[in-house]
Parts: C-alpha cells; structure tokens; sequence
C-alpha cells in the first residue's frame, strides 16, 4: 500500500464523520479519493457499514408502558 | 405548587424538563437497549437515568445539549450500576480485530456476480444480523460506535459523555468499527452469504 493511500485511510474516520481535520486537508482526501480506486472504494465500503447501522436508530420506540411509569413518577415529584 | 417544592425544583424547571425531556426517550431508550442489551434492564436504566435527571435538572446549562447530558447520566448510570452484572461477550479477539480487514476479505471473495461484492454481502444482512453484530462487541467499542453510528453525537460531545480525552474516543470508535465489520463478516459466514474460512492465501493484492 502508498504511503499517501495509507494516510488518507487513516483519516478516512474523521473525513467521514466530518471532523477535526481542517479544509485544507479534506480537499487533499477528496482529490485523493477522486484518483485512487481502492482508497474510495474502502471509503464508501465504511461509509456504507455506518449508513447501515445508523438505520437500527428505528428499533428503538421507548414502550408506552415505560413512558407512563416515568411520567407517574415525574408528577410525584 | 407542592410537587415543585418536594424536589427542590423551581416550577419553570419542572415544566421545561416535562416539555423536552420526553421527546428524547426513543434515543434513550434505544441506547439504553443498545447498552445493556436486554430490554428489562434498559427499562431500569432509562428509568434510573430520568431520576437522576431530575434530581439534579437544575444544574443543566440551558442552551446546551439536553440530549448529550441525559446521556452522560445514563452512562454513568450504565458503568455504575449494570456492567458490573453483564458478562462481556467473548465473540472477538483483540488479535482477530487488529488483523482483519473487511474490505480485503470482500475482494478474495470468490463471487461469480458482477455487482460490486460489498453491495452483495452487506445487503444481504438484515437488522437482526446488524443488531447482534453490535451486541456482540466489547462494551467501551459498542458505546463508541452506538453514540457515533446510531445517535449521531458528535466526537466532542461522546468525549464528554464517556468522560474521557477525544484521542480515547477516535480510538474507540475507530477499532469499534473494524470488530463490527469483523462480527459482520463472520455473521455472513455463519449465515452461508459468504462461504468458507479466511481467504485461501490470506493476503490478496495489496495496492
């Protein structure tokens, strides 16, 4: 592996999650990315697994029974 | 009014944490789940953590995130009180994380489709499959990736939730991710998506 291609992917975490890194290095990633087939295809393989668990954000409905204790309790002071 | 007085909560108080706090009970309750992975302990925890909450609602800044504190509370509450009991999952080596690569594994694999592999793989998962692969990671990197992935908290704010340097958390988010695409990928196996052990040569092309 490139010395380049193993420093993008080291970043690839933070320039998928939008941070830290300034602008100046996310031109160099995108610029990166745009030229160099495995870099992007690992990137949108990571980008993919994280849309992909982001969606198990619907699995989680808070039971009404539960909402109801907390209500009782939160009137009870 | 007399329930106010009880808590030591000011009535505007009261009336602001009834108004907002409910609306995050999904996401608490989801972390919650994510958490401690059985549903009658994340119903406890949740309910621990509102108590909590509102005992001490007065000390939450207005104007800074609601839901980064509650869930800095349910955290503290989680590490306190329900680790102590859980078993941790035994399912993934430090060794076997460290090596494995996901994306290396995809290319090996023999696939007569002409789709790109990963598409393959990954969409035939189902949430069942997603959802254990995240139960199934050691505690500190499944709190990473479900703060990150499934609540959307910024590094900041998971640095403050976990209470420790941003360095720690990038660290864990960062091998969070690589044990679930490992769990993933041996879910797959598991599942017969992808067949066999690792990669014959175990090496593949390099670029």
């Amino acid at each position: 592996m490139k010395e380049y291609c193993r420093t993008t992917l080291e970043l690839i975490h933070l320039y998928l999650d939008g941070e830290i890194l300034g602008e100046s290095q996310r031109q160099e990633i995108r610029v990166h990315l745009e030229e160099c087939g495995p870099c992007y295809e690992r990137f949108g393989l990571q980008r993919r697994v994280t849309v992909i668990v982001s969606r198990q954000r619907r699995h989680s409905s808070c039971p009404q029974e539960l909402r109801a204790r907390i209500s009782q309790i939160l009137l009870e002071g | 009014m007399a329930d106010s007085k009880a808590t030591g909560l000011a009535e505007e108080d009261r009336q602001r944490f009834q108004d907002e706090v409910p609306p995050l009970l999904d996401s608490l309750y989801g972390g919650a789940l994510r958490m401690t992975r059985n549903p009658a302990d994340a119903e406890d925890l949740v309910q621990e953590t509102m108590l909590r909450a509102y005992r001490s609602f007065d000390r939450f800044e207005s104007g800074t995130n609601l839901k980064a504190w509650l869930f800095r509370i349910m955290t503290n509450a989680y590490i306190n009180t329900y680790r102590k009991k859980q078993r941790e999952p035994q399912k993934l080596s430090t060794d076997e994380v460290q090596d494995f690569d996901l994306y290396q594994e995809l290319k090996n694999h023999d696939t007569q489709f002409t789709e790109t592999p990963e598409s393959l793989v990954l969409d035939a998962l189902v949430d069942t499959d997603i959802l254990q692969a995240i139960e199934d990671l050691p505690d500190q990197f499944r709190l990473a990736v479900v703060l990150s992935d499934i609540e959307g908290f910024s590094y900041a704010e998971m640095a403050e939730i976990m209470d420790v340097p941003m360095g720690t958390v990038m660290s864990r988010l960062h091998r969070g991710r690589k044990a679930l695409q490992k769990r993933l990928w041996d879910i797959a196996r598991d599942r017969g998506i992808v067949k066999g052990g690792p990669a014959e040569d175990g090496q593949g092309p390099r670029g």
